[in-house]
């Protein structure tokens, strides 16, 4: 086993089946095991579906990380906001419960969430939004946070990022500007060890943590590998910030079992078996039947719907080719006075 | 400003990047924002925000959201500032998808420039410029007046009061305040009657006003203060080329594609000057 | 001025360029002492106290409120208030906006500067705002009135100068009837009150041997004539001036020079006295003159009607424009095999058509007998006799006897 799945191994040999076992067999559980099982459903058969060769595209699949966005759609206020990037459709069913409407928007038709426009990557809704650049909604996530400041409202807004984004520059301006102007802003780390196919080791110097702790954010870390800590940690977290109105960072580790993207994975075959023997959802599935059939259904209801995607029509070109700018056109002229006012102000 | 509103004028690190995306998120939670960048040659920190976020967010969500963020900065040189505090970068901001962008001059009145832009509904960058903050009333050249426009950003013709232009004058900004001081100065030594056409919406262009008067005086120079290539002054000529009535003789007038330098002999020489448009007019004038 | 000491408003910052006058110690002239505070100027950043460099007597021209230029001189110490006089206090540039003192004159440009000069015009001359060079040459008739969106400007109706006396006596109102016809005629399609006759001249192929400039030409003859016709036609020789007929004194016969692009008119003047070759005289002296470029302004502005000659170019129809202050333009053009054509321009308003086409029948005749009674000239075969126009058709052979003799086509063809 090479050396990076070792030490991975490490990580989630902490805890083991019993664990996620119990965690699954608690009533209590049993919406976050269902919208996790909904997420695996949903991604496995787009997945199935674009192997079939029925999707443009590309898809981004989260699976084997479903439960750390559901753990913290579990959480949400009304009032709170979620960005995500381009891994966002465990994310989005989390936030918003529309499957249905991704599944359209995936398949590309306009009943999709944005129509079919934005695709796996660009999805839309009250409480949620995810673009495909590496960051680039962390500061709108701010911007967000002080909107809802401002407003005196008890909303925060929710960054959920990989650790391949901790590369770019925007997330340090923002992590400071969070901490500057007390912003009510969670920023989620999903920590899968790779960006795309480039291992951590290659990609990542010094502390994760210690990042963002250094711009004074409150920070916790945990894994999926422990469904319960994940979910005292994450509701911790939100609370925190909720309450206090100070940014915070959740590091969540956890592993990717598909590809980044759609055949770009040079990982080692052992390391993924390995992974995949201790991914939560497949370990309840082995072992939990009522969760198992719960599953069942859920793919025959997905299917179903998939069906009935795959028949809906296409957004009107009339509806889409418009846009908002104001209307040129000067039509006559009206003389006017020169400037009157002195325009001299004094630059600081 | 911000002793008058202190929790709405906010003091930021400098993180042109970030301060742009709070701006956005603002916009898309329903606010209107205005984001200042202090000097324009720092814009491109922001692009990522105003590409990705800000413009794409209206086609790319289905028209379920609007994003009206302001940002405003000085662009241009004259000042001595050296290669990074003295560009015009406009030409990098312009068509982009859904993007307004504004430019005032120091013709008329700010308010009757900009006054629209309370109520846009997508984002707009306003680029200023340095040398107007310093700027006096204008005083319009004897045998001219000024009119404006009735789009929703006007655009600011200085034309002759009585007599017929020959020649069309597009510029923007700082460079068309250059422009209507030295009128009568381009008029006497090129023994051509300019007409300055100033729209204040770069993207999109006003392009009526502009096409109207080269169809006069089949004669049209395109003057920034940056540099030409793929900039406004080509792109004016090429839609004027697309729908003039007649053909039109075009030119253009623009900085040198080198940084601007901080000597002031030849910061001069890197920026368009009245010296050049004469000298350009000139050669026009003869084929 | 050597003794003048300049008070500099010192540029304390990048930020200011100039600066305001809040405070004014003393006025011009006033004697001052070195160190004596004698201005406030407010900048962005603060009031500075401007004090006197030396003593002396203080010379500016600055109001409370006036923009000065940081770093430059805002007013000067003299030593003496004789020097004083003599020194204009130095304010600060008006660079607000380039607003020039409205002097409500003309403003010509460069090149319309040196055209005016080189004829004597001056600002006064000029009725529009911005004078280009191609404003001058209308003015000078060398150029076609400009196209019509152009003429909309009511400014660009200025008369030539010859004609430009003050309204006279000479002006007849026109009757009722008249007004109305041409209230009628300014309706129409043309708007114009040009109206154009022609008229072919025949005369069989014409050279006028020896006449060198005139060879192919009867510019000369149509001159001659109509100058004489004027004495019988006045309302050709006229102009519509203020709503009425302004007949003209004298008749100066206009001649037009094209000579590739510039186009002039010189009259001669007195036209109808002279002899026909005292009228080929002043053509080519005129000619002359515009070739070197001498026309004085008179000479180019004093026609009181016009002839212009185009029967060089090759095209045969013309719709000659009146210039200001003329009734009647005559346009040569070539007629067709073996002749001219001559079209008639004149003012609708001034004249009758039928009477022009009285003119312009009288003129033909003149011409016509004009030509046959003094230019047409033959040459003979020398084999068949038969006459021939002089260079045309024969051709130069070796005869017996070693002399050159002439020949027609067809007995050359014939053998």
């Amino acid at each position: 086993m090479p050396f990076d799945a070792v030490r991975l191994a490490d990580a989630a040999a902490a805890t083991g089946p019993d664990v996620v076992l119990a965690f699954a067999a608690d009533a209590a559980n049993a919406a976050v095991m269902r919208q996790a099982l909904l997420v695996r459903a949903v991604e496995t058969s787009l997945l199935d579906l674009f192997g079939k060769g029925k999707l443009h595209g590309t898809i981004h699949t989260c699976v084997g990380q479903e439960l750390t966005g559901v753990t913290i759609g579990a959480n949400m206020h009304r009032d709170d906001f979620i960005t995500s990037n381009h891994r966002c459709h465990g994310h989005f069913i989390a936030a918003t419960g529309n499957w249905r409407g991704l599944i359209d928007e995936i398949v590309g038709n306009v009943d999709g969430v944005c129509a079919g426009i934005g695709s796996s990557q660009h999805l839309y809704a009250r409480n949620f939004m995810s673009n495909g650049q590496q960051g680039g909604l962390l500061p709108v996530a701010a911007g967000i946070a002080l909107d809802r400041k401002h407003r005196g409202s008890d909303g925060i807004a929710i960054s959920f990022m990989g650790e391949g984004t901790l590369g770019e520059g925007i997330f340090y301006e923002t992590m400071n500007v969070d901490s500057l102007w007390s912003l009510p802003h969670l920023i989620v780390l999903e920590n899968n060890f790779y960006s795309q196919s480039t291992p951590q080791a290659q990609s990542v110097a010094g502390s994760i943590a210690g990042r963002a702790a250094a711009f004074g954010l409150t920070v916790r870390e945990s894994s999926t590998w422990n469904p319960a800590e994940l979910a005292t940690t994450a509701a911790a977290a939100m609370r925190d910030v909720r309450e206090t109105g100070r940014p915070g960072f959740l590091v969540v580790r956890t592993y990717r079992l598909n590809p980044h993207s759609k055949g770009d994975d040079s990982r080692d075959a052992e390391e993924l078996a390995w992974f995949g023997a201790r991914d939560p959802l497949n370990v309840v599935l082995a072992s939990n039947n009522a969760h198992r059939a719960h599953y069942e259904d859920l793919l025959r209801e997905v299917e179903d719907h998939i069906q009935i995607s795959l028949t809906k029509p296409r957004l009107s070109p009339t509806r889409y080719f418009t846009d908002k700018l104001p209307r040129t056109g000067s039509s006559g002229w009206t003389k006017v006075e020169a400037a009157s006012h002195d325009t001299r102000y004094v630059q600081q | 400003m911000q002793t008058a509103f202190p929790d709405r004028a906010l003091t930021t690190p400098i993180s042109e990047g970030a301060i742009t995306g709070v701006g956005v998120g603002l916009a898309v939670a329903g606010n209107r924002p205005m984001v200042e960048i202090m000097f324009g040659d720092f814009m491109t920190l922001t692009v990522d925000q105003i590409v990705s976020n800000a413009a794409k967010f209206y086609h790319m969500y289905n028209q379920a959201v609007t994003c009206p963020v302001v940002v405003r900065t000085p662009m241009g040189g004259r000042r001595g500032y050296g290669p990074t505090h003295s560009q015009s970068l406009e030409r990098l901001f312009l068509g982009i998808d859904n993007c307004l962008v504004l430019s005032p001059n120091a013709l008329i009145d700010i308010p009757r420039q900009l006054g629209a832009i309370r109520r846009i509904e997508t984002p707009a960058i306003v680029f200023e410029n340095k040398v107007d903050y310093t700027m006096r009333p204008y005083k319009v050249p004897e045998y001219y007046k000024v009119e404006i426009g009735s789009a929703e950003f006007p655009t600011v013709a200085v034309r002759p009061e009585r007599v017929e232009p020959t020649v069309t004058l597009v510029s923007y900004g700082g460079m068309s305040r250059i422009l209507a001081d030295a009128l009568l100065r381009i008029f006497e030594e090129t023994d051509l009657v300019p007409e300055l056409i100033v729209p204040i919406s770069l993207h999109p262009i006003d392009l009526g006003p502009i096409v109207e008067s080269a169809n006069r005086t089949g004669m049209l120079l395109a003057i920034e203060e940056g540099p030409t290539f793929a900039a406004f002054g080509a792109e004016v000529l090429a839609q004027v080329s697309e729908h003039a009535a007649r053909p039109i003789q075009l030119g253009r007038v623009g900085a040198q594609p080198m940084p601007v330098p901080s000597v002031p002999e030849l910061e001069d020489m890197a920026l368009p000057s009245v010296g050049r448009v004469i000298e350009t007019l000139r050669g026009m004038k003869k084929v | 001025m050597a003794h003048a000491i300049e008070v500099v408003v010192e540029r304390e910052s990048a930020n200011d360029a100039d600066g305001t006058v809040v405070e004014i110690y003393l006025q011009p002239g006033s004697p001052v002492k070195k160190g004596e505070r004698i201005f406030d100027i407010e900048t962005s950043k603060a009031v500075q106290e401007i004090y006197a460099p030396a003593d002396g007597f203080l010379m500016h021209s600055l109001t409370l409120g006036d923009n000065i230029d940081l770093g430059g001189a805002i007013a000067r110490i003299v030593a003496d208030l004789a020097s004083a006089a003599a020194a204009v206090a130095t304010p600060a540039a008006p660079q607000a906006g380039t607003a020039a003192p409205r002097t409500g004159l003309p403003r010509l440009s460069r090149d319309a500067t040196a055209l005016a000069t080189q004829y004597g015009l001056g600002p006064a001359d000029f009725d529009r705002d911005l004078v280009t060079a191609t404003d001058v040459r209308r003015r000078l008739n060398l150029e076609p009135p400009a196209p019509k969106a152009v003429q909309a400007v009511p400014t660009m109706q200025a008369p030539p100068v010859a004609a430009r006396a003050p309204v006279s006596a000479n002006v007849k109102p026109v009757a009722a009837h008249k007004r109305d016809e041409i209230e009628f005629l300014s309706r129409g399609a043309g708007a114009s009150m040009l109206s154009v006759l022609g008229a072919v001249v025949g005369y069989g192929d014409l050279i006028r041997d020896g006449e060198g400039f005139f060879e192919r030409k009867i510019v000369d003859i149509v001159a001659f004539e109509a100058s004489r016709l004027m004495r019988a036609h006045p309302k050709m020789n006229a102009a519509w001036r203020d709503g009425g007929v302004e007949l003209h004194r004298s008749v100066h016969a206009g001649v037009a020079f094209d000579n590739d692009g510039r186009l002039l008119v010189y009259g001669i003047e007195d036209a109808d006295g002279l002899e026909l070759e005292d009228l080929q005289d002043e053509i080519m002296e005129g000619f002359k003159k515009y070739a070197r470029n001498k026309l004085s302004l008179k000479e180019l502005t004093r026609a009181t009607f016009t002839i212009t000659d185009l029967s060089a170019t090759g095209v045969d129809y013309v719709l000659p424009l009146l210039p200001n202050g003329q009734s009647c333009i005559i346009g040569i053009v070539n007629g067709g095999r073996d002749g001219f054509a001559l079209y008639l321009g004149f003012d609708h308003r001034v004249t009758e058509g039928l009477a022009a086409s009285r003119f312009l029948a009288a003129l033909r005749a003149k011409v016509q007998s004009a030509i046959a009674m003094l230019y047409i000239q033959t040459e003979v075969c020398a084999f068949c006799d038969g006459a021939h126009p002089v260079g045309k058709g024969l051709l130069r052979i070796a005869g017996s006897g070693g002399m050159d003799v002439l020949c027609c086509q067809t007995c050359w063809v014939e053998g």
